[in-house]
């Protein structure tokens, strides 16, 4: 029983050494006058306050918290900060209540009504303790002013005034001198009609300076977007229509050796694949173009459902940049492959027909027929270069060789998908026999073993 | 010891019962305002957080600064309402409080309202997660504006004209349905949006004060659907580079790199957009002013 008095002695002095305040940082007293410019309320389950900032940086807060009355006031700098408790309340009770609906209102209440509202604040029915709580409350606010707002201006301010449109045009003359392509020129091109425009002499100085870089001529040679109005016919020089001629011709003759060189590798690492869409092209060509064109549109979407479908799988999204890699390289090669295997089986075709005739076509002939045939399909685009400086010509020649190039490669799509890429031979069938010289050199029939052994033996 | 195991479940229950009330409160939503008065700021800096629920920020009547209003779960926000007189900076919004891993479900929206002075010239910035956002900005001053939503449905609204030109529209969205609409009111020089996955709409209707002006835009999009609306009386140029994504050419043509708008020459006001897709579709709908 002594050890248990003397444990409660303990606690009672301990409880006691408590001071009746908690005071934070209360070395500085912050004025409680001042000009009220704005506040803050907070509404939760077991706190209401309402804080009030004042022009001098300094703020009150009062907060009703779990049975306690707080006050704290704060200056301008973190440190100067008091907390006191200054009254108690009945949870619940009807004092918490109506500071509940006041806070409850604070949103919709300007700084300077805040106050006024908080300063004639009252409860009707307490009884003389919580009266005494409320007015502990309120006190706080009761020497503070709201401040006085200046008359509304219009302000901007000077960063937005200084964007001038003349700062614009500069902003667009120095832009142009980097790059005069696409947007960029057609910027300079209207700035430089504003300019135009313009009297000042200020404008007069930066043409001539753009003119002095060099800037001018090469807007000169850009094409203006003249929508409204007809082209002007352009005669062009002779020398001129030659270069363009030879630039066309060497970037046909670079494509052909771009596809020769992808027809001999696929000649030589899957020349069964490429032989069997080869034959199905040639023997199901209408076949091959429907399915290569239903598979046209589909591309997209295929490809989309593609990454949707590994999007959603988890582990799926990391593989997704090496499906998009792996599409790509895979719609590219059954488009390319199956347009050489289109020139392969257009070149055996034709070498064919030749050997049957009797003509010597040497040897190598997988890798011969890609050649030939890529001749003949790629030798459509030998009238666009040769006409495409002719108005009407040219554009009539080239869109004849890009419809059937077009046609050309869709069959080759289709004819790959149809054999699976090579792999299945259903609608490829062998060569017509009236096509070939294979025959000339077919293996007699063997002389029958009977008549042999008789001959052999004199027997008759 | 046959009357320890019914003892030893009357713990267990007791402590259930105990701790069901303590889980089903630990959600408790707390709602925060903040308003200050208008006191002749010259400029005023604000950026909104806000990671999840609604929101909505709009044109205030003129005598406050700011004013605003928070609802959010406080067990797992926590609120901000910093203003700093001295740099005219308002920081306002709801933050996830730290060891806050998984927002995880709420109980009930969070809500954030934010009414801005029309008059002070202002750079607002907004960083937005899972929310529901809708930013009604016309007849403010507005120097630039920044807005980065990520998992959300964005409505940006420019119902009148910007008071101020503004220098820079910078609109970034995640996996998101994203509207601007009436663009061509923000009067800002460059407009940039960039988009990841999403159902966008760039609405450039608007009135376009700022005559004999070049506007630049720059629009980035990885998968999804993008659709312009565009004025007629509008001079409007695109330069398109697109992967695996389909492009209207209704009413444009192409010249040289670009694609030029029906009576771009004799158009006052003109709209350079730079277009970037991917994966999708890109559609315009040409609409009168």
């Amino acid at each position: 029983m002594r050890r248990t008095d003397f444990t409660l002695t303990l606690v009672g002095i301990a409880l006691g050494s408590i001071p009746p305040h908690t005071a934070i940082g209360a070395q500085s007293h912050p004025g409680q006058t001042g000009q009220v410019v704005a506040h803050t309320s907070a509404l939760s389950q077991n706190e209401a306050s309402i804080k009030l900032q004042l022009s001098s940086g300094e703020s009150v807060r009062v907060a009703f918290l779990q049975g306690s009355i707080f006050v704290e006031f704060a200056g301008p700098s973190a440190s100067a900060r008091r907390r006191d408790v200054v009254a108690q309340y009945e949870v619940g009770g009807p004092l918490e209540t109506a500071w509940r609906g006041l806070v409850g209102q604070a949103s919709r209440l300007d700084p300077d009504e805040m106050l006024a509202a908080l300063q004639v604040w009252r409860v009707q029915g307490l009884s003389h303790v919580e009266s005494v709580a409320l007015q502990s409350a309120i006190g706080p606010f009761a020497a503070l002013t709201p401040a006085l707002a200046p008359p509304a201006v219009e302000r901007v301010s000077t960063q937005a005034r200084s964007m001038t449109e003349q700062e614009t045009d500069i902003m667009a003359l120095v832009g142009a001198h980097e790059g005069l392509e696409g947007l960029a020129a057609l910027r300079t091109l209207e700035t430089l009609k504003a300019l135009e425009l313009r009297d000042g002499m200020e404008g007069l100085q930066q043409l001539e300076g753009l003119e002095q870089l060099g800037g001018l001529e090469s807007l000169q040679g850009l094409q203006q977007p003249k929508l409204e109005q007809p082209r002007p016919t352009v005669l062009r020089a002779p020398s001129d229509i030659a270069l363009q001629v030879a630039n066309d011709l060497l970037g046909l003759i670079a494509c052909f050796i771009a596809l020769g060189a992808l027809g001999f590798g696929l000649s030589f690492f899957a020349p069964r694949p490429l032989e069997v869409v080869a034959d199905t092209v040639y023997q199901s060509f209408w076949r091959s173009f429907i399915v290569g064109l239903l598979a046209q549109p589909l591309v997209i979407p295929v490809f989309g459902m593609l990454l949707l479908g590994l999007a959603l799988t988890v582990i799926g999204i990391i593989l997704i940049p090496f499906a998009i890699v792996g599409f790509v390289i895979a719609v590219t090669l059954a488009i390319l492959g199956g347009y050489i295997a289109v020139a392969r089986s257009v070149g055996e075709a034709y070498l064919r027909r030749r050997m049957s005739l009797g003509h010597a076509v040497g040897g190598a002939l997988a890798y011969r027929y890609v050649v030939y045939g890529l001749v003949a399909v790629m030798a459509l685009w030998v009238p666009v270069v040769l006409l495409g400086w002719i108005p009407l010509a040219g554009t009539i020649a080239a869109a004849s060789a890009l419809i059937i190039t077009w046609m050309l490669a869709t069959a080759g799509l289709g004819a790959t998908i149809l054999s699976r890429a090579g792999i299945r031979g259903t609608f490829g069938r062998r060569l017509d026999q009236a096509l070939t010289d294979e025959h000339l050199y077919r293996t007699p029939p063997a002389t029958p073993a009977l008549q042999t052994y008789r001959r052999n033996v004199g027997v008759q | 010891m046959t009357h320890r195991a019914p003892r030893w479940l009357l713990g267990v229950l007791c402590g259930t019962v105990v701790a069901l009330p303590s889980a089903t409160l630990a959600q408790s939503y707390r709602t925060v305002s903040a308003t200050r008065m208008a006191m002749g700021e010259e400029h005023l800096q604000v950026d909104v957080t806000f990671a999840a629920g609604i929101m909505r920020v709009m044109p205030g009547d003129g005598t406050t600064l700011y004013r605003g209003e928070l609802h959010f779960d406080d067990h797992k926000f926590r609120s901000l309402t910093e203003y700093d007189p001295q740099t005219q900076s308002l920081r306002f919004g709801i933050d996830p409080r730290e060891g806050t891993a998984k927002v995880g479900k709420l109980q009930h929206s969070q809500e954030l309202h934010l009414s801005l002075a029309p008059q002070v010239p202002t750079d607002l910035t907004a960083s937005l997660g899972a929310a529901e956002a809708e930013f009604e900005l016309g007849d403010l001053s507005l120097e630039s504006i920044a807005i980065n939503s990520g998992a959300a449905a964005t409505h940006v609204y420019f119902s009148s004209p910007n008071r101020i030109r503004c220098s820079t529209l910078h609109l970034k969205t995640g996996a998101a349905e994203f509207r601007a609409e009436r663009l061509g009111n923000t009067r800002c020089q460059h407009i940039v949006f960039t988009g990841a996955v999403g159902d966008v709409t760039l609405d450039f209707t608007g009135e376009w004060t700022n005559q004999r002006t070049i506007h630049e835009a720059d629009i980035k999009l990885g998968l999804g659907q993008l659709t312009l609306r565009l004025p007629k009386k509008l001079g409007v140029a695109i330069e398109v580079d697109r992967f695996l994504a389909t492009f209207e050419r209704a009413r444009l043509t192409k010249v040289g790199s670009s694609y030029v708008s029906y009576g771009y020459d004799s158009a006052s006001t003109k709209l350079h957009i730079t277009l970037k897709a991917v994966l999708g579709d890109i559609d315009i709908e040409w609409v009168e002013p």
